[in-house]
């Protein structure tokens, strides 16, 4: 088989396989802790943690695709092949890293956003005194 | 004791600046119901008999339905965290890093309030 395409279909193979992983985790995990920021509104929660999910496949997907090309052919032995996949996967891998902590900051986000009503005063009183009605 | 019941702010009428800030209060959405009276009128003196009402001239204060009273920068804190924008303002100012900063800010607007009032015009 050409190298290039042996190249080619490994890197997608693998990066599909790396996409799909970590947006399941991000799937499983994230689900408890939006529910928590929804306050057990679960179809809430799981209508917002798969939007979530379709834009991080969407995003990952696309770099994936955008990376693909090598720009020349690999005329060389295996090793080279090899050489490409990590540089390549390398990066997908960066992007992956990237995106799950944008994610994370997001739910951090929300989370903050739905404690603050409860946030208590942050001052204490000076003194008490009489109120007439 | 907490806070979480409405609360009356003392203001001073004769500056522009806190007129200025009542009406911005106002028209804020607030998370606790806020209410205004002039510090020197009757019904201050009515309502809250054993405060030092010469005071409330200089410091601004806040007193809740349940008797709680906060003065001067405090009042300020206590009336940021009343409105539902700026509830987690009030929580980061008074980080012990920030307040002192935030002390002396406020502490300088109070005094100067009439001088600010005027460039305000009136």
């Amino acid at each position: 088989m050409d190298k290039t395409l042996l190249a080619y279909l490994l890197y997608l193979a693998i990066s599909i396989v790396l996409t799909v992983w970590v947006a399941k985790t991000l799937h499983k995990n994230g689900r408890i802790f939006l529910v928590d920021v929804f306050h057990g509104n679960e179809p809430l929660a799981d209508s917002v943690n798969h939007l979530l999910v379709v834009g991080f496949y969407l995003i990952n997907f696309g770099y994936v695709s955008l990376a693909l090309q090598l720009g020349y052919r690999i005329e060389s032995d295996y090793a080279q092949v090899v050489e490409v996949l990590s540089t390549k996967i390398g990066w997908v891998l960066i992007v992956l890293g990237g995106m799950h902590f944008f994610n994370l900051f997001v739910f951090s986000r929300i989370r903050r956003r739905s404690v603050i009503p409860e946030l208590p005063p942050p001052v204490q009183a000076d003194s008490c005194t009489i109120v007439r009605g | 004791m907490s806070i979480n019941t409405p609360f009356t702010v003392l203001y001073d009428k004769r500056c522009v600046l806190c007129r200025r800030v009542k009406k911005w209060l106002e028209e804020q959405p607030k998370y606790v119901e806020m209410k205004f009276v002039e510090a020197t009128s009757k019904e201050a003196y009515h309502k809250f008999p054993e405060i030092d009402h010469n005071r409330t001239l200089t410091e601004l204060t806040v007193i809740s339905d349940n008797g709680l009273v906060y003065k001067g920068e405090k009042a300020w804190v206590i009336c940021l965290w009343a409105l539902e924008e700026y509830r987690e303002w009030a929580v980061t100012l008074t980080a012990p890093e920030l307040f002192p900063l935030a002390q002396r800010m406020i502490m300088w607007v109070s005094s100067n309030r009439f001088k600010i009032s005027r460039l305000l015009g009136k």
